[in-house]
């Protein structure tokens, strides 16, 4: 079932930071390496497709800098949120 | 063996320490960072809470804390990265070669100007002689405390008159991380470097090297970091800018519990017991006359655990060999600080150094003293 969405962080700690900071506002995510289709530079937060967008929103207002986010089975990783 | 050399290393180190050292060797396999399998992501945490718990002692965002292999390192790592050519830098009569060296290296390869700053009893003078020295500084180095002497640096004031001109300061707290506030600290100067195996207890091969502002610092060193392995240069974000291949997990886990053992102290204890040993030593020491002790009474704030002395017509590395044979561990010599013994006078026999730390007692310092007393004559 494609209900992932890919959050890639600009590096591995920024990542480890961000994915700290969601479980605070209780949106839980799995750290994995990025993936060769997306790009696979460093580690993203996997996170539930229905937790994207306030995942992304958070994460910009707390200054971090997302590289990309790409949904689960979508082709071509974008810039900004889909959907 | 009575350990009073913690200048050079702590020992022994928390029980805690060696656990996690053992541990990290027999479970924590894997590359932190690099691949994706469980072992790397489970130790790539383990370093991440450790990097976590450094920011928290120093009051930064832990993307502000660069793991390196000792405070030498830092140092290195910081002037090399921040001093760029033809600069001015200014540093201090009380330096260790960790600064020294390097600032050498470039004022040799890259043209630079040193200027030493004298360090005086009083905090007025010494902010007299930079007042004289500070106009076109771009970068200074100065250490937090004497590893020779003591001496507590007026760092607060130094560096606030430092960076009124625009200057970068660069502080080496060899002798004061996990002892002094580093929060503190961290909001006075530009760049902390500190080794994890001294006062934070961690293992040898261990340092920090913490950004406490947006000071942009060259990689002297470059190569893979796990991250954007496609693009040429270095990363620009930081740690990872700074860390390139693999780092010392097995370390960085046991400094994780350096770290949480200083942090259970409440603030300034361990400073208050290590004090209250040196004044102990210097007060047994001042009795016996064939003694020199070059620095003065120790006053709380401006001494830190370290006091050296000298013994009269004996060099003091034949003090400290007869010291081991008695059973004392203590370091004798130029402790790699000649310019701090060339300014002090103590060049020519250099000094007997107890560096004390938090497992040391009163009855050590009781029982060094009758030895040196013995060795006095």
């Amino acid at each position: 079932m494609m209900d992932k969405a890919f959050i890639q962080m600009k590096s591995t700690t920024f990542a480890l930071m961000a994915q700290k900071d969601l479980e605070s506002i209780g949106i839980y995510t799995t750290l994995v390496k990025t993936k060769k289709e997306h790009g696979g530079c460093g580690y993203s937060l996997k996170v539930k497709k229905t937790d994207l967008l306030r995942a992304y929103d958070y994460l910009t207002e707390e200054g971090y800098h997302i590289m990309a986010t790409h949904i689960e089975g979508e082709e071509n990783g974008r810039n900004g949120v889909s959907g | 063996m009575v350990y009073l050399d913690n200048g050079a290393t702590t020992f022994p180190k928390p029980v805690t320490v060696s656990i996690a050292v053992t541990d990290a060797v027999e479970h924590f396999g894997g590359n932190p960072g690099r691949s994706g399998h469980r072992l790397s992501m489970r130790v790539m945490e383990e370093v991440f809470t450790t990097r976590v718990l450094a920011a928290g002692l120093f009051g930064v965002s832990p993307e502000n804390i660069i793991f390196t292999s000792n405070c030498t390192d830092s140092l290195n790592k910081a002037i090399l990265g921040i001093v760029r050519p033809g600069d001015t830098v200014l540093t201090t009569t009380l330096e260790h070669n960790a600064v020294w060296r390097p600032l050498k290296q470039l004022e040799k390869q890259q043209g630079i100007t040193i200027r030493c700053l004298p360090i005086r009893e009083r905090t007025q003078d010494t902010l007299t002689e930079l007042d004289r020295l500070a106009d076109g500084v771009r970068v200074a180095v100065l250490t937090h405390c004497s590893n020779v002497f003591g001496t507590i640096m007026p760092v607060k004031e130094i560096a606030a008159r430092l960076k009124e001109k625009g200057a970068v300061v660069i502080c080496d707290t060899a002798c004061t991380a996990g002892v002094l506030d580093m929060r503190a600290l961290a909001g006075q100067v530009d760049v902390i470097c500190a080794p994890g195996h001294k006062a934070l207890y961690g293992p040898t091969g261990t340092g920090l090297l913490v950004r406490c502002s947006d000071v942009d610092i060259r990689p002297v060193f470059s190569g893979g970091t796990g991250m954007d392995s496609a693009n040429p240069y270095s990363p620009d974000t930081y740690p990872e800018r700074l860390e390139c291949g693999t780092l010392n997990t097995v370390g960085i886990l046991g400094l994780r519990e350096g770290i949480r053992f200083v942090s259970g102290f409440k603030p300034g204890e361990i400073y208050d017991r290590e004090f209250a040993l040196i004044r102990r030593a210097y007060k047994g020491l001042a009795q016996l006359p064939g003694v020199i002790l070059p620095t003065p009474v120790p006053e709380p704030g401006k001494q830190a655990g370290i006091l050296s002395f000298q013994v009269k017509n004996v060099p003091s590395e034949e003090v400290c060999a007869q010291l081991n044979r008695a059973g004392y561990a203590l370091r004798g010599g130029l402790h790699c600080a000649p310019a701090a013994h060339r300014f002090m006078g103590t060049m020519q026999d250099g000094t007997a150094r107890i560096s004390v730390g938090v497992f040391n007692k009163p009855k050590h310092i009781d029982g060094l003293v009758r030895e040196v007393a013995r060795i006095a004559g």
